[in-house]
Order: structure tokens, then sequence, then C-alpha cells
């Protein structure tokens, strides 16, 4: 079949208008959604890159993208806000996908992305039900192993404004950087009132030393809902068997009050490796 | 107003497309393979297979295969599915052996003198786009609805695949020079939203207050106009003057890209027109393509492909992978840039 270069520039004017005209709805902000209760939920969840956690032989792994499976668990969970870690999906390596934008747009949340995919760090976006005021990231001291961040907002909440802090630390064997990452969000939160997400890779039954400048900086969101620190509750990695915490949810102290034996968990392992954290905040109009 | 062949053009469309599915779907496959801070194991040197370049000397001079060519094209539809399915060993294995044979057909079917090779490389991208905008900038394999829109591609490729025939003179100089534009879709500008996360928070103006989806639908349009003003261009413009401004365009345009951030959105659509711009204005140069001109083509991409995957990673690879990649993953995404301009520059070389 032969066809005029002028048909050829229609065809392509026509996916340009399909361009467009799919590009619409991306410019529609999520709703609000007004509160009819004086309590805010609270979510953190390392979602390992969109990959099922398959820890199996090589010939076993199946690579299998999680982006519905991760919905499920965050519609279940529905947290007003939820701080993510191992979200940059943008990298071959992950398919070069956005899945920050793909969930914010299904869970009509606002969203910041945290560092930038040339920052190379994992990732650490911050979703929320509301508008985000002020967005920022900043990279944490890696003296050993890779480069690390943590996302700052300002989310504009009927209750006012809310900081948020989100991030992920280094893993367990490079112990220098860990403690130089908890003094960094120790003194980057400072003495306002703000609540503190993360995978920490950090434990409290492993004595380790930036576990502790955490707990004495701040309070642990599973204290405050009513728990014992060494309780089973909050247990989150790995979700196949989850017999540790590395994700919690700090808060600063004297600012907040939990519902009462709120700190749970969601999640399974066809969705990531870690299981979610969700603590309940009660809130004054 | 000249007439092309409409078939030959998605035919080229597809079989670019298709190389951006299958090395997007093979990379992600050998990470997974090797996804662990405990290091890398063999299967990072599954990276090889995707050298097509001696696959395409072999079939040169197999007559059988060349005499089952409309075979091959059905065999790599069939390979790409079963790179789909959840094994990623299975999977990996499966696109690297398609990425083989789609290297034979896109040497049998481009031709860069012709239009049809020039609107489909162009309409590729589009394409692409399109694909990420269906599926909210996920892509093909990550939710059921990209599994379907899949399916419909090959539904399409199989149609394609009915009336495909071999060039009566093939020449790898088509394979050469559009090897690394093809890198180039696969690794920045086929990704619209790639654009926006690698540049957001660098210094743009707005950037804090306006929306990532604002961004990214900036990006796509800005990209597309981009590819329809390439497209629309009466390109005889036999000059190393014009080659140099396009050269120069895309340098600067992926430097505000990949290293400053100033109108990223922008900036992507001047990439893109002159990525594309450098090919179509090129004049041809018949038996200036060798098997190893071809081969180093290939490596060199490949090399710049493992060293900014490995940017990423780089505390869990050998220490010599990590030194060369930590810190450099732009720096590897230029290099990509700098071979198409230099592969492309070769040919105008020739001319001149």
């Amino acid at each position: 079949m032969k066809f005029s270069t002028g048909n050829l520039k229609q065809i392509s004017l026509g996916i340009w208008l399909i361009l467009l005209i799919s590009s619409i709805p991306l410019f529609v902000p999520p709703a609000s959604e007004p509160k009819s209760n004086q309590i805010i939920r609270i979510m953190t969840y390392n979602i390992h890159q969109f990959y099922v956690a398959d820890y199996v032989s090589t010939t076993e792994k199946t690579g299998r993208y999680v982006f519905e499976e991760l919905l499920k668990v965050i519609e279940a969970a529905n947290p007003d806000i939820i701080g993510l870690q191992e979200n940059e999906g943008l990298r071959l390596s992950s398919g070069n996908q956005n899945g920050v934008l793909w969930l914010a747009e299904k869970l009509g949340m606002h969203y910041y992305y945290g560092p930038p995919t040339s920052a190379q760090i994992y990732g650490e976006a911050i979703l929320s039900k509301w508008p985000i005021k002020e967005q920022e990231w900043k990279q944490l001291p890696s003296p050993e192993g890779i480069e690390r961040g943590i996302a700052r907002v300002v989310i504009d909440s009927p209750f006012g404004e809310l900081l948020v802090f989100n991030t992920h630390f280094e893993i367990d064997r490079f112990k220098t950087a860990q403690r130089e990452q908890a003094n960094f969000v120790v003194e980057y939160v400072g003495g306002q009132k703000a609540i503190v997400l993360g995978d920490f890779n950090t434990r409290a039954d492993q004595n380790d030393e930036a576990y502790h400048i955490l707990y004495s900086a701040f309070t642990y969101g599973l204290v405050e809902a009513g728990f014992h620190p060494n309780a089973t509750i909050g247990f989150s990695s790995p979700a196949t068997d989850p017999t540790h915490k590395i994700d919690y949810i700090w808060l600063t102290r004297g600012h907040w009050t939990a519902v009462p034996n709120s700190y749970k968990t969601y999640g399974n392992p066809d969705a990531s490796d870690h299981l979610g954290v969700l603590i309940e905040l009660e809130m004054k109009q | 107003m000249s007439e092309i062949e409409l078939a030959p053009t998605f035919r080229v469309a597809f079989l670019t497309l298709l190389f951006i599915i299958l090395f997007n779907r093979f990379v992600s496959m050998v990470f997974v393979l090797n996804f662990t801070t405990q290091g890398v194991n063999f299967t990072m040197g599954f990276a090889i297979l995707v050298l097509s370049a001696i696959s395409i000397w072999i079939y040169g001079k197999c007559d059988f295969c060349k005499n089952h060519f409309r075979s091959l094209w059905f065999l790599t539809i069939g390979l790409t599915g079963i790179a789909s399915i959840p094994n990623a060993m299975i999977s990996a294995l499966s696109a690297a052996l398609a990425l083989q044979i789609v290297g034979i057909l896109i040497t049998e079917t481009f031709d860069i003198a012709s239009p049809e090779t020039k609107w489909g490389l162009g309409l590729a991208p589009l394409a692409n786009y399109l694909i990420y905008l269906i599926l909210g900038q996920t892509y093909l394999f990550g939710t059921i609805e990209g599994y379907v829109l899949l399916f419909s591609l090959f539904i399409f490729g199989l149609v394609l695949g009915r009336s495909v025939e071999r060039q009566e003179n093939t020449e790898l100089e088509s394979i050469i020079r559009t090897y690394p534009y093809m890198t180039l879709l696969l690794l920045v500008l086929g990704i619209p939203s790639f654009v926006v996360t690698w540049s957001i928070d660098r210094g743009i103006i707005g950037a804090s207050r306006l929306s990532l989806d604002v961004f990214v639908a900036l990006t796509t349009l800005s990209m597309t106009t981009g590819i329809l003003l390439a497209l629309n261009q009466d390109w005889n413009q036999e000059s190393a003057k014009w080659f140099l401004i396009y050269a120069i365009g895309s340098l600067l345009s992926f430097i505000d890209i990949l290293f400053i951030g100033t109108v990223p959105f922008l900036s992507a659509g001047v990439a893109t027109f002159s990525v594309l711009a450098s090919i179509y204005s090129a004049p041809t140069r018949p038996g200036q393509g060798s098997s190893s001109m071809l081969f180093a083509v290939q490596l060199l991409s490949l090399l710049f492909v493992v060293l900014y995957v490995v940017a990423g990673n780089w505390a869990f690879v050998p220490s010599i992978f990590g030194v060369m990649s930590h810190g450099l993953a732009g720096v590897h995404l230029f290099l990509v840039l700098m071979l198409h301009i230099g592969v492309n520059g070769y040919y105008w070389r020739l001319t001149s």
C-alpha cells in the first residue's frame, strides 16, 4: 500500500493528538479527601524496586513486577501519607517505569518523587492525600556503601501543616555509614514537629548504634501506640517470615498522640520483601 | 508530494520498537538474576548475547537462513512472547536470542536512504510514548494492561510479517548508523518520564512547584514536536555544515538534560530532533559498512549500557566496574550520544 508523505504526516499528527489527549487527565489534581474523623494514617513501605522478592535459586527467579500487588496492599492499609523506599523505577534495570506516578494516579494522591533519577539513589518518595506545599531532598553522608538520601515535605492537611521525612539507610554491614546517617537525620529534623519514616536497616536486637541514636532522639511509633519496644508487633522483614524490625515510624518527642494499638504491618511476600508499617495518629482540627 | 510504502515504514517502526522492548526486558531480567547485595553472578556474562554482529555475519553466509527470512520474523515474535513469561532466566535468554534475530531483520529491512526507514525511525518513539501514556508511565511487562498491549503488538507484528521481504541490496550501513540512535531511545529519548525524573530538583525554575505529571506531559509533547519537525523537513542538505549544527544541537540539549537541568523538557525536544536529523540528512555511502565496524559499534553501545546500569549499584559489583561507573551514569549516557555523532560523522567525512 502506498501513502503520500502527507498521509504519514496525518498519522503522526494523529498520534500526537492522542498523546496530547492522553496527557490531559494527568493535569487533573487528585481531590483532597475531607476528613470525617480526627485520625490520620501514616505508613512506610519499602517496595523493592517494583519486583517481587523471590529469594530463590537463579533458575527460579521470576522477576515479576508487582504494581498491582503493591496497589492492593496500600489500598488495604488506606494511608493518608505514605513514605516509599526503593521506588526508583526509571532505571533500565527496573524496566524504565515510573511506578511512583502510577501509584499516585491510582491512589488519587499527591506525591513527591524524592531524589532525582540522576542521583542514582534507590528512591525515597512521599505520597499524600493532601497537597504538598514544600519538598526537598538531601543526600545522606555515605562514607561506605552507596549513595543514600532523605526526602522532606510539608503537607497542607486539614489539621495544619505536617512535616514528614522519608529515608533509606545503608545496609546492615555498613555500620559506620548507618551511624553517620542517623546523626544526620536527627540534626536535619532538629526540634521541629515531624514524622520520620523509613527503612533504616538498623536493629535493636543487634544493638545497632544507629538504632540507639534514633531511639534517643525520637519517640518510637510502636511505643507511642502502647507496645513495648521489643514487642513482636512491627516485624517487617523479611516479608516471607518477618523476624525483625528495620522499617520504622519515628515521631518527634511530645508532639504526637498515637491511637492505642494502632501500630500494624500490611503486605505479603507477593508485593515486596518488606511489610509496610502503619500507625494512626490522633489529630486536632 | 512523494509517495512511500506504508508496510515497510511500519516494519521499520515495529523493529525499532521491538529492539527497545527486548533490550529493556533483557537488562531488567539480568538485573533480577543479580539483584542481591552479595554481588553479581555468572549471568552478568549474558550481556554479550545481545551483540548481533556475529549472527548477522553468519546469516550473510547462510543461504538457507536467507530463504527462511520470513520465518525469522515470526520466530522473533514468538521469542518475545517467551521473554514475557515470569521466569527471569528463560526471559533473559529468550530476549537475547530475539535481539540476535532482530539485528538480522533490521539489516534486511532498514534502508537508511529510503523515506520509509526515516519515517519508521521517527514513528517508533512516538509509539513508545503512546505505550507509556496508555500504561500510566509503566511499561509492557508491568501490569495486566501492559500484557494486553504487548499481545496487541504481537498481532500487529504478525500482520506486518505476512508480506515481509528481504531487500535486494543489503547494506550494513543502515544498522550501523541507527544502532546508537535505538540505544538512545532505549536509555533516554524513548522515555518521557525518564527525562523528567532525571532532571527534576536540579534547579529548574518552578520544578519544585509543578507536578511531575505536568513535566511528563510537557516532555512528551516537546519530544513529539521534535520528531514531527524532523519528519517534516525536506532532507537534501548534503553539507557538513548541517551535520555540525545537528551535532552541536544534540550535544547542548543532552548536556542540559543530563548535567544541568535548566529546561529539560524543551531540551528533550531539541535532542530528539537533532539526533533524528543527523541520521536523516546524512548522505549514504553504500559498501562502507563492515561486520567489524558493526561489532565495534554494538560493543561500545553495550559497554556504555552496562556501565550506566552498574552506576546505580556500583558497590555490589566487582571493583573495576564500580570504579568505572560510580557517579558517572550521566557520562555513560552522554557517551552513547557521542557514539551516535561519531558514527554518523564518519559517514559525513566519507562524503566530504
